[in-house]
């Protein structure tokens, strides 16, 4: 008994060190990348953990280079696939969901399949249909690829079934309500929850997003931040300082939206496995 | 009631007509996916049977450009340094994550809520971000990881960890590993919520202890969960890019993807590297095409053989 007590004392000390050091592991980066970047890029090495009162003056580098450029570009590219992907996944998932046309399994189970294929395949072809529509060097062709994802059409059409009772539909038609208003008016309203998390996904999958924008954007004005970025190699390939203050602020949309909302991430993101 | 009654005999007809709205609500998502996915996915496969660089005219070739990617070296190169990344890094992962996550549920819970939050912070973030931090944690000159050795004498001379083939495979694996822990572990802690309690009790009347109740009664519970991380992680791990292109390109100033893509010797030159290079660096799409072909029969193939092999081993027990 004694020894047993014992035994699950050290257990559990030795569990508790190892949670913490990843804690400290998961974390360390982040507080390093934004004590860093207050740092004079020539007083890098002298890198001791506490900040430095030299992050003015890298701010004021950063506001000198396109970096707002790139943060706007972002932005605007962002929020469009989430509106886009939204709109025609929240339909698309509704039409799974609640009619029995010809052929719904059938389409069902390839929108399911697609989400198997890598988005490489495409991508050669893809680029080249960019160049021949002119949508080369504009965000769209970086916005598309959320908007056919099948991701969204399984997330919506799942919620869709689970929560949205057919009789309240076929009432608002016996009340001779128009599809689409049913839809917008009743449906839209009900599935909301799902509508932000599966927002909030597409939100950071395109903030993140790097090999579409690589291989479709030439013009450094339409650079997205990770791009851009990347492009401080070159231009200022001193101010690492400078640098990691961008990618600080860079980072930050993404990580405030999860600490806001990190219970409604982490449901989207087990869905594929937990509901499937 | 009444409403329903009257409209009887005509309800058939209207349902039949309800039912078939759903190809209005379907139709812009497909619309979408069947003119820039579809099409050029179909388009890509011609493609991979001419010569053509997007300007020229299409020479048709026949299969050539696979025979050439396969009896050539690179295919082969970039197929083992995307297996070796994975092989590196996922099973550790999905073993701590699931050793973690069973320890957390079971035994220590108040904790699972904050450590499950802090954990999971490495896969939101941007990956040019974590590229160029890494790349700086183990900069030669100034970064933290050789002051660190350093200090503690765990090495006389800073060691010039982005030189070296080896070390940089290590470092991506590193970063992968670092990246999906928390994500890995999200999914295994859905999945043990789904065990029943009565379950436990019942193991403990059978004298069971945490390692047996680990073994018989929650791993075969959450297999599902397994399943799902081995596949998705051989779909989404054969097509890394993003982590080892901005690792190597992160602090090495005055150089871009193009010219750092793979790191030294090529050690980290995935699939999808040598997709990008052939196709947006030397404008050879037809050999770009073909090598995309190719890494989708492997992914499938791989995923379809992961898939089987997990399934059997659970009937077996």
């Amino acid at each position: 008994m004694n020894t047993g007590g014992k035994s699950h004392f050290a257990a559990g000390l030795s569990f508790y060190t190892l949670i913490a050091v990843l804690t400290v592991v998961s974390l360390a980066p982040f507080y390093a990348m934004i004590v860093m970047g207050t740092y004079d890029s020539f007083q890098l090495f002298r890198f001791n953990g506490l900040p430095s009162d030299y992050i003015l003056h890298n701010f004021a580098t950063i506001s000198k280079t396109e970096f707002p450029t790139f943060m706007k570009n972002s932005l605007v590219m962002s929020l469009s696939s989430v509106f886009f992907s939204l709109l025609a996944s929240a339909l698309c998932g509704y039409g799974f969901a609640k009619f029995r046309f010809k052929g719904n399994k059938m389409l069902y189970n390839l929108v399911l399949f697609t989400m198997m294929v890598p988005s490489q395949l495409s991508i050669v072809a893809y680029v080249y249909e960019m160049k021949l529509f002119h949508l080369n060097d504009s965000l769209v062709p970086s916005i598309l690829p959320y908007v056919f994802a099948g991701f969204g059409v399984f997330w919506m059409t799942q919620y869709i079934k689970d929560i949205v009772p057919t009789e309240v539909l076929e009432s608002a038609r016996i009340d001779s309500a128009g599809e689409f208003r049913i839809f917008f008016s009743i449906v839209v309203p009900m599935i909301t929850p799902a509508v932000i998390t599966l927002g909030l996904l597409n939100f950071v999958w395109s903030w993140n997003s790097f090999f579409v924008p690589l291989v479709t954007i030439n013009d450094s004005r339409l650079f997205t931040v990770p791009l851009g970025i990347n492009s401080f190699n070159s231009l200022y390939y001193q101010d690492n300082g400078a640098k990691i203050l961008a990618l600080s602020i860079a980072t930050m949309p993404v990580v405030l939206l999860y600490l806001i909302f990190s219970n409604r991430l982490q449901s989207g993101l087990t869905a594929g496995a937990v509901k499937a | 009631m009444h409403t329903a009654k009257m409209k009887a005999p005509r309800k058939p007809l209207r349902i039949q007509n309800t039912e078939n709205f759903g190809y209005l609500f379907i139709l812009p998502f497909f619309l979408v996916m069947i003119v820039f996915s579809l099409a050029p996915t179909l388009f890509t496969l011609w493609i991979s049977f001419t010569k053509w660089n997007f300007f020229s005219d299409m020479t048709w070739v026949g299969l050539d450009n696979y025979i050439q990617v396969l009896k050539g070296k690179m295919f082969y190169k970039s197929l083992l340094n995307t297996l070796r990344i994975m092989l590196l890094a996922l099973p550790a992962c999905i073993i701590a994550a699931l050793g973690i996550a069973y320890m957390l549920e079971v035994k220590f819970k108040k904790f699972a809520r904050t450590f499950k939050a802090i954990s999971f912070l490495p896969y939101v973030t941007t990956p040019v971000a974590v590229g160029v931090l890494f790349g700086l944690l183990f900069d030669y000159q100034t970064g933290f990881i050789n002051i660190f050795m350093q200090k503690l004498g765990l090495a006389k001379d800073p060691v010039y960890w982005m030189a070296n083939p080896n070390y940089v495979v290590m470092i991506v694996a590193l970063i992968v590993f670092w990246k999906n822990l928390g994500y890995f572990m999200l999914l295994y802690f859905a999945g043990l919520k789904s065990v029943p309690q009565e379950m436990y009790e019942a193991a403990d009347i059978d004298g069971a202890n945490t390692w047996h109740k680990f073994w018989y009664v929650a791993l075969p519970t959450i297999k599902p969960i397994t399943v799902f991380i081995v596949v998705t992680s051989i779909i989404w791990g054969l097509q890394i890019f993003d982590e080892p292109a901005l690792l190597v390109v992160g602090t090495d100033n005055n150089l871009s993807i193009a010219s750092t893509l793979g790191g030294p010797e090529k050690s980290v030159y995935t699939l999808v590297s040598y997709v990008y290079e052939e196709g947006f660096i030397l404008f050879r799409t037809g050999t770009a095409s073909a090598v995309a072909y190719l890494m989708t029969i492997v992914i499938v193939l791989l995923a379809w053989v992961g898939f089987k092999l997990l399934n059997r081993e659970g009937s077996g027990r």
